[in-house]
């Protein structure tokens, strides 16, 4: 296939395709120049959403590229959640506990399900049926010492517990200290440290405190907690989703503006305007979403939530609204709009 | 309305051109100056359509291929009007206030 013809496939089916490569090939060029490739794919997919002196529609389609883009990299990502490693186990669990407790007997627990917690632990039908409960959040691997407290100076056992992770390999940050805050004074009551260290995959946060009810005297709480880092290659999958969750939207609304561009006021309206409802109640869901995965892609993520998680509480009901919403849209263009080449067709026969 | 706007109702004011007509019109009456890319006439020329400026005016047979002819419809000579009209306008004051820069024309 020609070079021409490749990106003139960014336009839809119908005699325009012939008419640009007419035109395009007129001067006797066969393949595009990178700059002419970017206008037509940028004009190929304007055209695709038909109603030229529309804006309007323009803006519409956005929006929905954002949402199905959105959409489909949560979908995609909660799936390959499954394929990503799990929690360390056996000897390789084994040697993390050793070396943040040394020569104590030592417990682990993860907190919640295989990948998450949800209080609720509901089937996927529960889920598809009334979202996820409120906390819903990745699970951690919790490993601390028996009978929780190890006597002695918790600052001067954060220290060693950093020299000792730093020597198997991991990447220890800054020693925070943790306490409560005096309000009159603004100044921190210390009572314990946070420590935060990374390896492979995995963030591991120590935390030590005095405040615990019934700490003996001379001792200190102290666990380490294990949550998972999102791999690259399930990021670069998430992304791959929502390129092509993107498409997919503006696709949709193409053919949904031009399957309706000449039907009556009552059929563009019952089109637009239950997708301008969706868009209302969905994009700020969107744009938090989209934001916290490129916060989780670029590393600032670490908060313990799927990027997707604020769909699935809060904005569940909304989200599943604007999906019978947008169903509504496609099936009043499926069932009451005219296919564009149709009307194409009808034209060329008037005229 | 915009520069190319403006070149492809110049390029079709005088007759109806098919699309590689017009981009040839308007580079040869803008003295090169406009370049239009094929993507963007066309998306101008579908917009112009919708807006009744521009028209199809009829279809030839070359080389096997259909061939499209795009006419200035009278709306789109009113509108090109109107352009030319204020362009001139424009074209008028900047070069007034340019001579009382250069101090050959009168001082308000």
């Amino acid at each position: 296939m020609s070079g021409y013809r490749l990106v003139l496939r960014a336009y839809p089916k119908g005699p325009r395709r012939e008419e640009l490569f007419d035109t395009l090939t007129a001067s006797g060029r066969t393949r595009p120049t990178p700059r002419e490739a970017v206008n037509l794919l940028r004009h190929g997919m304007r055209a695709r959403l038909g109603r030229p002196g529309s804006r309007g529609v323009v803006v519409l389609a956005v929006l929905v590229a954002l949402s199905t883009g959105y959409l489909s990299a949560a979908v995609a990502a909660r799936i390959g959640w499954e394929r990503a490693p799990g929690f360390p186990s056996g000897p390789r669990l084994a040697a993390i506990q050793q070396s943040v407790f040394p020569g104590v007997a030592h417990w682990a627990e993860r907190d919640g399900g295989p990948l998450f917690i949800d209080i609720r632990e509901p089937t996927t039908a529960d889920v598809l049926v009334s979202g996820h409960d409120e906390d819903f959040k990745f699970s951690t691997l919790v490993v601390g010492p028996e009978g929780r407290f190890l006597p002695g100076d918790y600052r001067a056992w954060t220290e060693g517990a950093a020299a000792r992770l730093a020597a198997d390999g991991w990447d220890v940050g800054e020693t925070e200290p943790m306490g409560a805050t005096i309000i009159a004074t603004g100044e921190l009551d210390q009572d314990g440290t946070l420590l935060t260290a990374t390896r492979g995959g995995l963030v591991m946060e120590v935390e030590t405190s005095t405040a615990v009810v019934d700490t003996p005297p001379g001792s200190f709480d102290v666990t380490a907690t294990l949550t998972r880092t999102t791999p690259r290659w399930l990021s670069a999958l998430s992304w791959a989703a929502w390129l092509a969750g993107a498409v997919l939207g503006w696709l949709a609304t193409g053919w949904v503006s031009r399957r309706t561009e000449g039907a009556g006021g009552a059929t563009r309206s019952l089109t637009r305007e239950p997708v301008v409802v969706a868009l209302v109640l969905t994009t700020p869901l969107t744009l938090l979403g989209t934001a916290a995965l490129v916060a989780d892609t670029i590393g600032l993520g670490g908060a313990g939530w799927p990027f997707w998680s604020m769909s699935m509480t809060y904005g569940w009901g909304v989200t599943q609204f604007a999906a019978v919403m947008c169903l509504l849209s496609v099936l009043v263009a499926a069932f009451a709009g005219r296919s564009a080449r149709t009307a194409a067709q009808r034209c060329e026969a008037a005229s | 309305m915009r520069e190319p706007t403006f070149w492809i109702l110049t390029a079709l004011a005088s007759r109806p051109l098919h699309g590689y007509g017009v981009l040839q019109e308007v580079s040869r009456l803008s003295e090169g100056q406009m370049r239009l890319q094929a993507g963007t006439l066309y998306a101008a020329l579908d917009r112009l359509t919708a807006e009744g400026l521009v028209e199809p005016d009829h279809d030839e047979l070359v080389d096997g291929r259909n061939r499209r002819y795009y006419r200035l419809t009278d709306r789109g000579a009113t509108a090109l009007d109107a352009e030319t009209a204020r362009l001139r306008s424009n074209a008028r004051t900047a070069a007034r206030q340019l001579s009382v820069r250069h101090g050959t024309g009168r001082t308000a």
